[in-house]
């Protein structure tokens, strides 16, 4: 290419230009980054240089100095100090010597004597506290919602197994006292599989004493029932009494003067009325084995001693939570109030 | 730079002084925003907070003498920046509006701030157009006034590597100067 008679200083140098336009040794670098002087040799082309960097190393500019008030809150709240005198109150760049604090010292440290930023805290510190507030709140939030959820959750499990009967003893006789579930039965771990209803009024007189749930269920029954419930009552009362002769026996002798010629419809009912405590069974439930699930006879066996006696408990294997508490008593269980009574007053 | 009384400010700032705290952050606070402000722009103000936050926490504990203790800061900034940048890319977020009149920092002579802001300005603008080590190395070593081998510990790097850092960043910076007629 140059042997064309262009002279090389006119060939472009396509391939490295050179930058050898500063000339920077080590020592200039040192000197440079550390604020002493440069060698001589090239003080002049790193003048500019030298410029830039002594700006960065000046002295502190009011808005740098605007967030000592967060920052001695923040030291304040950690180390459990109380504000000192013209530094809390103040906060002003021109020293702290109002509190005979060492004005010395301030100015130091390049604090300016004068042009006071009064009282200026910067956005980015109150946005920092906010956002760590705001940071804690959710962390609380959430710690919070996810302990209620699992204690939501245990209390449930354990209301339904406490109503289920599925507790061991101590545990059921907690629930029965706290909650009114199902008395545990004094034999067994799992009262609700023995089908034995602790009452502590029973329906025939029998205060205290163990009724089984079949008399119980026809007693509730033929008081409120429709009479198909009566019928299922009865017939599941034939069973578990192992025959119509052995009521007497087996529900008390006032249940079972009561029963002959009680099985009839209940006056002024009518017929095909729903009835006001919860859904008829679908299915018949031996005595002693109605759970939750079996809303009919448990139902009906679990509300009719309640009416007027507010005071008594009454317990059986059919609560089964939230349908069957004060059932009888709620809104639609018996809209005649009179009706009520006298139902009432039968019960009894 | 505090100096001679680094060690009894120091103490007594772990002691609960509050007048004594004060004076290490009129010390390191107007750098660090300078540095912040290369490194994490827009999130200076917010980072340099985070930062003493977490070292007030842990002033108690601290040892060292001051050029330990601006390693510390800075090293501290520059963890908070890593994670602020990290954050800013993952939620982006527009800007707060700017803080009323009322509340703006107050200078008896505005002219004079004026310039004193333009200046520091304009050099921390020069400096964030060079690459991120480049401007990282030189920012350690002037402003926070840090030797090559805490700020080789600091950016996690080697000596030799920070050195060149510094020369190749100081080498452009002079090129943008002359080239460019930037004065300040």
């Amino acid at each position: 290419v140059s042997s064309g008679g262009v002279p090389y200083g006119d060939m472009p140098n396509f391939l490295k230009p050179r930058r050898d336009g500063v000339p920077l040794s080590d020592a200039a670098v040192e000197a440079l980054l550390t604020g002493t002087e440069p060698p001589a040799e090239a003080a002049p082309m790193l003048q500019p240089v030298a410029d830039v960097l002594n700006a960065m190393r000046a002295g502190p500019a009011s808005d740098e100095l605007a967030g000592e008030a967060e920052a001695l809150a923040e030291f304040r709240r950690a180390t459990g100090a109380s504000p000192v005198g013209a530094v809390a109150a103040g906060v002003s760049a021109a020293g702290v010597s109002a509190a005979g604090a060492p004005t010395a010292a301030m100015s130091a440290v390049g604090a300016p004597a004068a042009g006071a930023p009064v009282g200026g805290a910067p956005a980015g510190g109150r946005r920092v506290h906010l956002r760590r507030r705001r940071a804690a709140g959710s962390r609380f939030g959430a710690r919070a919602a996810v302990t209620g959820a699992v204690a939501a959750v245990c209390l449930a499990g354990l209301t339904t197994a406490a109503f289920a009967g599925m507790l061991p003893t101590p545990i059921q006789r907690l629930a029965h006292d706290v909650l009114g579930a199902p008395a545990a039965s004094p034999g067994g771990s799992h009262p609700g599989a023995h089908g034995h209803v602790t009452q502590h009024h029973a329906p025939g007189g029998k205060t205290g004493a163990a009724v089984h749930p079949a008399c119980t269920a026809y007693t509730q029954a033929r008081a409120h029932g429709t009479a198909a419930q009566r019928t299922a009552a009865y017939s599941n009362l034939v069973k578990a009494a192992g025959g119509a002769g052995h009521i007497a026996g087996y529900c008390g002798h006032g249940l079972a003067a009561s029963t002959t010629g009680s099985h009839r419809p209940h006056p002024g009912k009518k017929k095909g009325t729903p009835p006001s405590h919860g859904k008829p069974a679908k299915k018949k439930t031996p005595p002693g084995q109605s759970r939750g699930k079996h809303k009919g006879h448990s139902k009906a066996k679990t509300s009719a001693h309640g009416h007027g006696q507010p005071g008594k408990k009454q317990h059986g294997h059919g609560h089964s939570g939230k349908k069957n508490q004060g059932h009888g008593h709620g809104k639609g269980a018996h809209k005649n109030p009179a009706r009520h009574r006298a139902i009432t007053s039968r019960s009894q | 730079v505090i100096g001679e009384g680094f060690a009894r400010t120091l103490a007594a700032a772990q002691d609960g002084d509050e007048t004594a705290f004060a004076v290490l952050w009129r010390d390191a606070n107007p750098a660090m925003l300078r540095y912040l402000k290369v490194i994490a722009p827009g999130a200076a103000e917010d980072v340099a907070a985070e930062t003493w936050v977490q070292v007030v926490r842990g002033l108690a504990a601290f040892r060292g003498d001051e050029g330990a203790w601006r390693a510390w800061l800075f090293t501290t900034a520059r963890r908070r920046a890593v994670d602020a940048i990290r954050h800013s890319a993952r939620h982006p977020q527009a800007p707060l509006e700017d803080l009323p009149p009322a509340r703006h920092p107050v200078a008896t002579d505005p002219a004079e701030l004026a310039l004193e802001r333009l200046s520091t300005q304009a050099a921390v603008a020069l400096l964030s157009r060079l690459p991120r080590l480049q401007a990282e190395v030189i920012l350690l070593r002037v402003v926070a006034g840090l030797d090559t081998e805490s700020v080789a510990r600091l950016v996690d790097r080697g000596p030799g590597a920070v050195r060149v850092a510094a020369h190749r960043g100081l080498r452009t910076l002079a090129q943008i100067l002359t080239t460019e007629g930037v004065t300040l």
